[in-house]
């Protein structure tokens, strides 16, 4: 396993994918760096909570098509090149799987590491008067982690069963409209059926709209253990359909 | 005899039609077997069958003294490098890039690199990326990855596919020496007669999935059926004594052609032309070129 992880390194050497977390994590910084409603001074109190609030959000506009096209440049090479039946005479299948599957992992650590410096830096760039909420800091953090590994993990099994990369860039660019979409759908319910939505499935927080100040304030909400037990069950059902597709697909 | 490749029964259905019917291979050690048949003939599924890329539907395969299964394969597969249909390879990296995952994968030192492109010619285009490589090059670093790791059985399926005569030429040459340099045995195989006859010591010959001929080139040329060639002062007169004699012949622009049939028989036939007043100039024994024997073997005309 270790050599297959090695080589799928070497085939990612001139691929440029640090770009896309570094690139996304960015332009995500320089969105929430110049969102004037974060300098409001009544925003500073809760500003970490408007932070983590906004987040999810805006990830679940990017990190879709962004791991779309992750997925895809870890895979494409492979179809471009029609190296399979090359490589299936040095390796098992099952391991060309797990192997890029790892890489994408560590990709994702990096997004995730990336985000986790970003909100501290944004806290301090903003002068917010509230200290950073450690459980719900975490929280985004391990839900950014796990359902960017779930998304990456159905694109990665579109591109290696697709040899067209349209199709699962467009898959991806879907998800990232569906995703915002399940917003506006009832929370708990009809969202928790939409695995792009789950970046703000996974929030503790919550926005509460006060008539008689007519303004809006964030609440702690109580995490969706059952919707994410759920969300993970499946994304093992789906770990394992793909891997059996992928091992079933003829060179 | 000691066969580097045998199969048994080996057949490959797909939507309940036959692509490969118990085939039979017996390719030797140290032979260049040439592996013939028309497109969609099923040289690809069986040479596919015999690296374990496509499972079969029945029948076993051995390769180098060991019969194939899931755990065996890839130490088997260890000791045979391929080239199948088109070339493999990364196309943003570069070719010297590229063989260095084969030898990763393969568990090859990498010095082993600069001896395989020295064999394909390939040392000045090694750090070119292989995206950039014209088709000949390209089919040139698959075999160099191919080679790596100084296999003992090399599978090439139409190696010379895209490339140009003089491309075709190098290919050709390239294979006819890896047997005796290396102790290689090659199959290599094409839907081109002419190719296989240039390079093959062994040859089989598969028509719709089914293996219809399989033994060495110089047995396929000696056991193929002779023809003679007739010249006379007045063929149509010959032509008539021979239809009359019931001998199935072909009149040609300037000659007769029939097919070869025993001396003493033939002796009189021949008197009777010549009492025939036709005038005897020229008998001759013609040997079936290999496109002949494939359609006598097929028994129809196929594109090649």
């Amino acid at each position: 396993m270790i050599t297959a992880l090695h080589a799928e390194c070497m085939k990612t050497k001139r691929r440029f994918l640090w770009l896309l977390p570094f690139g996304v994590v960015f332009l995500e910084f320089l969105w929430m760096a110049t969102n004037s409603y974060l300098r409001k001074p009544e925003v500073s109190s809760e500003g970490f909570y408007t932070l983590l609030f906004q987040f999810p959000l805006i990830n679940t506009i990017f990190m879709p098509l962004t791991l779309a096209a992750m997925a895809s440049r870890l895979c494409d090479a492979e179809n471009k090149g029609d190296t399979y039946k090359l490589l299936c005479t040095m390796q098992q299948k099952k391991y060309i799987f797990d192997a890029k599957l790892l890489l994408g992992i560590f990709y994702i650590l990096l997004f995730t590491a990336l985000e986790a410096g970003v909100i501290p830096l944004l806290g301090n760039l903003h002068s917010f008067t509230q200290k950073l909420p450690l459980r719900h800091y975490f929280t985004f953090l391990a839900v950014f982690f796990l359902v960017s590994l779930v998304l990456f993990l159905l694109q990665q099994i579109l591109s290696l069963l697709i040899p067209n990369q349209l199709i699962p860039l467009f898959a991806g660019l879907l998800g990232s409209m569906v995703g915002i979409f399940s917003a506006f759908f009832p929370m708990g319910k009809l969202a928790g059926l939409v695995p792009w939505g789950y970046y703000m499935m996974g929030m503790t927080l919550s926005s509460v709209y006060e008539k008689s100040t007519r303004s809006m304030h964030l609440v702690e909400a109580p995490f969706a253990w059952g919707w994410f037990a759920a969300f993970l069950a499946a994304s093992v059902l789906l770990y394992l359909a793909g891997r059996h597709l992928f091992l079933k697909k003829e060179v | 005899m000691t066969l580097a490749v045998k199969t048994g029964n080996l057949s490959k259905r797909y939507n309940g039609s036959d692509c490969v019917s118990n085939v039979d291979l017996r390719i030797p050690e140290g032979s260049i077997y040439g592996f013939l048949g028309p497109n969609g003939a099923g040289k690809s599924t069986t040479m596919k069958m015999l690296l374990g890329l496509v499972k079969p539907s029945g029948g076993e395969v051995e390769v180098l003294g060991h019969t194939m299964n899931d755990k065996n394969r890839l130490a088997i597969l260890k000791e045979t490098g391929s080239l199948i249909e088109s070339p493999s390879y990364y196309a943003h990296l570069t070719g010297r890039e590229n063989l260095e995952i084969v030898c990763l994968l393969k568990g090859v030192p990498k010095k082993e690199i600069n001896d395989v492109l020295a064999i394909v010619r390939m040392e000045k285009q090694q750090n070119k990326k292989a995206g950039q490589y014209s088709l000949g090059m390209k089919q040139r670093l698959g075999l160099a990855a191919a080679l790596l790791g100084r296999p003992r059985l090399l599978l090439l399926d139409e190696p010379t596919n895209g490339l140009d005569p003089a491309g075709i030429q190098e290919m050709r040459e390239l294979i006819c020496s890896l047997p005796g340099k290396y102790g290689m045995t090659v199959m290599v195989s094409s839907h081109l007669l002419t190719e296989i006859d240039q390079m093959a010591t062994h040859t089989g010959i598969i028509d719709r999935g089914e293996l219809i001929f399989q033994d060495s080139l110089a047995h396929l040329y000696e056991h193929s059926r002779k023809q003679i060639r007739l010249r006379t002062m007045d063929n149509q007169a010959a032509f008539r004594y021979l239809t009359g004699q019931e001998i199935a012949c072909r009149l040609e622009k300037d000659s007769i052609l029939f097919k070869d049939m025993a001396d003493d028989r033939l002796s009189m036939l021949m008197a009777g032309v010549a009492k025939s007043g036709a005038g005897l100039l020229r008998i001759e024994e013609q040997q079936q070129n290999l496109e002949d024997i494939f359609l006598d073997l097929t028994g129809r005309k196929v594109s090649l």
